[in-house]
C-alpha cells in the first residue's frame, strides 16, 4: 500500500505530472535561469526545499485554516521560507544570491508551490505531502538543471561555468532561444512520455488538479489535451 | 523625465514577458483568446500601477524606519492581494459590465511574478545605491534600472503603467498569433505549448531589435 | 475549455460573496481572521529569528559588493574615503563620486563624460597604492550609451591595465569601435587617475611637486598663493600651438616642463620649470622685479637670460573669467606695430596671432588697426567671421577701457575667440605702454 502510493507520488512528480515539461508550471525561473546550469540547479534546490517545507507546514494546519483565508495563509507560509531561504542565500552563498536574488524572491508566486500546497498539502497527510514536495521539487529541478546544462552548452559553450570551447551560439543564450529550447524541450519529452507509455500499455488519464489560477488551471488542461492528441 | 525613452524601454526593449521572463505564467495560459488576453492584460497594468503607488510608501515609511525589510516579500504579497480583493469588489458593485470582462482576472493576477518584480524595482529605487543591491538591479532589470536610480514616485507609477501595457501588448498579440497557429496543421508532439513557445520565440526576437534601439 | 475556467474562476473570487449571510458567519470570520493574524505573527516571528541568524551588516554587504569589482580585496578592512572638494570635479573628465580602499587598492567610482548623445559612463576604476597603476575597471552604470554591450567584455581587465595614473589626463583611449561610449570610459579612467594623483597622493604628481618647489623659493611671503592648474602649457603639452612657446624657452638639454602663473596681494608671479625630478630640476621665477632662481642656477646662465628676455614678452591676462597667456613675437616700426599671439584660454589650448597697431594718443598706447595673421580655429569655421568682427571692435581701446570693451565671456560662439583676441591686444597695449613709460 505505502509501496505503492510511494511509486505513485515518485512518478507523478518526476515524470507524469513533471512541474516543468507536463504541467508547464514556475514557467518564470525556467526561462530566466536556464542560460546557466549552476543558476538553475541552485534555484531548483531552492524551490525544492520551500515545496518540501510549506507543504509539510500546510499540511499539518490543514484542518485549523479556514477555506475561505486558506489562500493568504499559503501565501504567507510560501513567503516565509521563501524569505528565509533568501537570507540563507546572501549570507552563505552571496555570490550565487546576486545572480538569482531576483527570481529566488519570486518563488513566492511560483505556481508549482502554491498549485501544490492547493491541490495536496491541504488535504493529505504530513508524510506524503513532504513525499509530493520532494518528488516534485526533484522533478523541476532536473528538468530545468537539463535546460540549463544544453542552454550553456549551447549558449555559452561553457558548462557549470567551466568553459568547454570557445564555440557558441549566442542565440541561445538570449530570450527568444529560451523559448525555443524550452517548447522543443517539451515537445521532446512529449514524444519520449507517449512512446514509453503505449510500450507499457500503462494507460492512464492525466490527473486533473483542481488548482485555482486559471494560469494553472488551463496550463494543465493544455497539458492533459497535449496528452490526449499525442495518444 | 526621460518619456520617451521609458515608454520604449517598457513597451519593447525590456518587455517585462518577452526579455525579462515575468508573468509567463499568464502569458502563456490565458492567450488562447484575443479577448480574455486583452483583459488580463489590462489587470495586470491596473494591478501593476496599484502596486507601485502602494508599495513605495510601506518600504520607505514603514519598513525601512523599522528596521524590518527583511519582511518585504510577506508585506507586499499581502497588501497587493487585499487591495486587489477590494478593488475586485468595487468593481463588481459599481461597474458589472467592465468587471466581467477585466475583474475576473485581477484574483488570478496578484500570485503574478510580474507584480512582485515591480513591487522589487520600486523598492530598489529606495534602496541606497551604495548597497549590494546595484549588482542586482543592473543585471536583472538593465536598462530599466538606469532611470530607476533617479526615479521619483510619479516616474514609478507611469513607467508602472507602461509595463503593464508591455505586458497587455505582448499578450495580446501572442493570443492572436495563437489563433492563427492553432489552426495549422503541426506535428503532434509540437501542438499545444511547445508551438506557443516557439511563437514566443519569435515575438522576443522581434522585440529584442527594439532594445538596440532604445 | 475556456467557458468552464471562466466558471471555475468565478465561483472561486465570488466565494466570500456568495455565501448567505447566516448566523455564525461573523464568527467564522472572526475565527478566520485570527488564524491568518496568528500565522502571521508566528511567521513574522520566525523571519525575525532568521534575520538575526543570518544577519549581514551593511558594511559586510558593502565589502561584498566592492569585492565583486576586485576580488582579491580584503573586506575585513575596506573603508570609505571622504572626497577632496578641489579635485573631485573636471568639466572636460567629469567627476568622482566616491573613494573605497583597503590600505592595498583604490577602488574609486568615477563618472566619465562625452559618451553618446552627451551621455556619461560611470566605472570603478581599481588602482593599487603600492605601484599607482591601474589593476582593473568595471562598469557601474551608463546613461544613454545603448552600444555599451560592444565594449568586449574583457576590456575591464585588459584596457588601460599596467597605465601608471601618474599620467592621469594623458591615457590615451582604447576602443575606438564604440567610440562615443570609449571616450567616456576613457575619461572616467583619466578622472579617476586624475584624482588618486592629486588627491590620494599615488603616483607621481610633477605639477604638485613643481608647485610646492616655487613656493619654497619664494618664501613664507609668498604662501597664499596658490598655483592649482595654473600650468600655462598644460596637460596638453603636445597640442600643435604651445610648441611655439616651447621652442622658444627650450634650451639645448634643457626642455621646459611647466610654465606656471599665480596672482595674489603682492602681484603677479611667473615660474619656469625645466624638468620634472625635484632633485634636478631648474627653476625660475619672476615676482615683481625679483628673480629667484634654483640651486643648481646662477645669474649669468645662458638658460636664465633666455628665460628672462622671454619673460619680458610673455603676459599672463585675465580676460573674463578665462585666463589667457600672451607672446609679443616682434615689434616693428618704434613700437609701433605688434605681432601678439593669445595662447590659451581655460577650455581648449588655441593660438590666435594678430598684428596690433598703436599710436600714442594723449600719453597713452591706443590700437589704430587690428589684423588677424592665424586664426587659431578652423578656417571656414563660422566662429572666424565673429573673430574678425570682434577684432574690428577693439580699434581705439587703450588699456584703461580693453577690459570694458566687450564681455567677452558673452560673445556667444565665439567666446573663446573673444578672449584670446582681448588677452593678445592687451599685452600689446600693456608693452606699449610700458616702453612710453621708459622712454619718458
Amino acid at each position: 500500500m505505502f509501496k505503492d502510493k510511494l511509486k505513485n507520488i515518485a512518478l507523478d512528480g518526476t515524470v507524469r505530472q513533471n512541474p516543468t515539461f507536463r504541467l508547464v508550471l514556475g514557467t518564470c525561473p525556467t526561462l530566466a535561469l536556464t542560460s546557466m546550469a549552476l543558476d538553475s540547479l541552485v534555484m531548483g534546490i531552492a524551490v525544492t526545499f520551500v515545496l518540501i517545507c510549506s507543504n509539510v507546514i500546510i499540511s499539518l494546519l490543514r484542518n485549523i485554516i479556514p477555506d475561505r483565508v486558506r489562500i493568504p495563509c499559503f501565501i504567507v507560509i510560501i513567503a516565509t521560507f521563501v524569505t528565509i531561504v533568501c537570507m540563507f542565500m546572501e549570507a552563505v552563498l552571496p555570490a550565487l544570491y546576486e545572480s538569482i536574488g531576483m527570481f529566488l524572491s519570486l518563488i513566492v508566486v511560483n505556481c508549482i508551490i502554491l498549485g501544490r500546497a492547493e491541490s495536496y498539502a491541504s488535504h493529505n497527510p504530513v508524510g506524503y505531502s513532504a513525499l509530493d514536495g520532494l518528488f516534485m521539487g526533484l522533478g523541476f529541478t532536473v528538468s530545468i538543471t537539463l535546460m540549463g546544462i544544453v542552454r550553456e552548452i549551447l549558449g555559452k559553450g561553457s558548462l557549470f561555468g567551466a568553459e568547454l570551447w570557445s564555440f557558441k551560439i549566442g542565440f541561445f543564450a538570449s530570450s527568444a532561444g529560451a523559448f525555443l529550447t524550452y517548447g522543443l524541450f517539451i515537445a521532446i519529452f512529449n514524444v519520449c512520455y507517449n512512446a514509453v507509455d503505449r510500450k507499457l500499455k500503462h494507460k492512464h488519464a492525466v490527473k486533473e488538479t483542481d488548482a485555482h489560477a486559471e494560469a494553472v488551471a488551463e496550463a494543465q488542461a493544455e497539458a492533459a489535451v497535449t496528452a490526449k492528441e499525442a495518444e | 523625465m526621460d518619456v520617451f525613452g521609458i515608454i520604449v524601454a517598457a513597451l519593447f526593449a525590456n518587455n517585462f514577458v518577452l526579455s525579462q521572463f515575468l508573468g509567463i505564467c499568464p502569458f502563456l495560459g490565458v492567450s488562447k483568446k484575443t479577448n480574455s488576453a486583452l483583459g488580463m492584460g489590462l489587470a495586470v497594468t491596473a494591478v501593476m500601477v496599484i502596486t507601485c503607488v502602494v508599495t513605495y510608501p510601506i518600504y520607505v515609511f514603514v519598513l525601512m524606519p523599522l528596521g524590518i525589510e527583511y519582511l518585504n516579500i510577506i508585506v507586499f504579497i499581502l497588501v497587493i492581494a487585499s487591495l486587489v480583493q477590494i478593488l475586485e469588489m468595487v468593481l463588481k458593485k459599481f461597474s458589472p459590465g467592465l468587471y466581467s470582462s477585466l475583474g475576473i482576472y485581477l484574483p488570478l493576477v496578484t500570485t503574478n511574478c510580474a507584480i512582485l518584480g515591480i513591487a522589487k524595482v520600486v523598492t530598489a529605487t529606495a534602496v541606497d545605491m551604495d548597497s549590494a543591491h546595484f549588482v542586482f538591479k543592473n543585471v536583472i532589470f538593465g536598462k530599466f534600472v538606469q532611470f530607476g536610480m533617479q526615479m521619483s514616485l510619479g516616474e514609478a507609477v507611469f513607467s508602472g503603467l507602461f509595463y503593464g501595457l508591455g505586458f497587455t501588448l505582448a499578450i495580446v498579440l501572442l493570443s492572436g498569433l495563437r489563433q492563427k497557429v492553432d489552426k495549422l496543421n503541426i506535428a503532434k508532439p509540437l501542438r499545444g505549448f511547445p508551438i506557443t513557445m516557439i511563437t514566443a520565440c519569435f515575438m522576443a526576437m522581434a522585440f529584442y531589435i527594439f532594445s538596440l534601439m532604445a | 475549455m475556456a467557458k468552464e475556467v471562466k466558471n471555475a474562476v468565478e465561483t472561486e473570487a465570488t466565494v466570500s460573496a456568495t455565501k448567505s449571510m447566516k448566523r455564525g458567519t461573523v464568527i467564522q470570520a472572526v475565527k478566520a481572521i485570527a488564524v491568518l493574524v496568528c500565522i502571521c505573527l508566528v511567521c513574522g516571528a520566525l523571519l525575525a529569528l532568521c534575520h538575526d541568524v543570518f544577519y549581514i551588516s551593511d558594511d559586510l554587504r558593502f565589502s561584498r559588493s566592492m569585492a565583486k569589482i576586485y576580488p582579491e580585496l580584503d573586506t575585513s578592512k575596506v573603508e570609505k574615503r571622504d572626497l577632496v572638494t578641489d579635485f573631485k570635479t573636471n568639466a572636460t573628465y567629469g567627476e568622482v563620486k566616491s573613494v573605497v580602499t583597503d590600505g592595498k587598492v583604490y577602488i574609486i567610482e568615477a563618472l566619465g563624460v562625452g559618451g553618446y548623445a552627451s551621455g556619461t559612463v560611470t566605472l570603478y576604476v581599481v588602482v593599487g597604492i603600492a605601484d599607482a597603476k591601474i589593476v582593473s575597471w568595471a562598469v557601474k552604470e551608463n546613461v544613454g550609451q545603448s552600444y555599451i554591450d560592444r565594449i568586449p567584455s574583457k576590456a575591464g581587465t585588459t584596457w588601460y591595465v599596467g597605465k601608471d595614473v601618474s599620467n592621469a589626463l594623458d591615457l590615451e583611449m582604447t576602443g575606438a569601435t564604440v567610440l562615443a561610449t570609449s571616450t567616456a570610459i576613457s575619461n572616467a579612467v583619466n578622472m579617476a587617475a586624475f584624482y588618486c594623483r592629486s588627491a590620494l597622493g599615488v603616483g607621481k604628481n610633477p605639477e604638485a611637486d613643481a608647485q610646492k618647489a616655487i613656493l619654497a623659493l619664494l618664501g613664507d611671503d609668498y604662501s597664499s598663493y596658490t598655483f592649482a592648474s595654473a600650468n600655462v602649457l598644460g596637460d596638453s603639452s603636445k597640442v600643435d600651438e604651445e610648441t611655439t612657446v616651447k621652442s622658444l624657452l627650450d634650451n639645448g638639454s634643457d626642455e621646459i616642463t611647466f610654465v606656471m602663473y599665480a596672482d595674489g596681494d603682492k602681484g603677479a608671479v611667473k615660474a619656469y620649470v625645466y624638468g620634472e625630478d625635484a632633485d634636478t630640476q631648474k627653476i625660475i621665477v619672476f615676482a615683481g622685479d625679483q628673480v629667484k632662481l634654483s640651486a643648481n642656477l646662477t645669474e649669468s646662465d645662458e638658460l636664465v637670460t633666455k628665460v628672462t628676455e622671454f619673460n619680458g614678452k610673455f603676459h599672463a591676462i585675465k580676460s573674463g573669467n578665462y585666463n589667457g597667456y600672451a607672446y609679443i613675437s616682434n615689434v616693428d616700426g618704434e613700437g609701433a606695430v605688434y605681432t601678439v599671439a593669445g595662447i590659451k584660454s581655460a577650455v581648449t589650448p588655441k593660438t590666435y596671432v594678430l598684428k596690433v597697431t598703436i599710436a600714442t594718443d594723449g600719453g597713452k598706447g591706443k590700437v589704430t588697426a587690428i589684423e588677424i595673421e592665424t586664426d587659431g580655429f578652423v578656417p571656414g569655421d563660422p566662429s572666424k567671421d565673429a573673430a574678425n568682427k570682434l577684432a574690428t571692435s577693439l580699434v581705439g581701446v587703450t588699456l584703461d577701457d580693453i577690459q570694458t570693451k566687450y564681455d567677452s565671456d558673452k560673445q556667444s560662439g565665439a567666446t573663446q575667440s573673444a578672449n584670446l583676441i582681448r588677452i593678445a591686444v592687451e599685452a600689446a597695449l600693456r608693452d606699449y605702454d610700458a616702453n612710453l613709460a621708459s622712454n619718458n
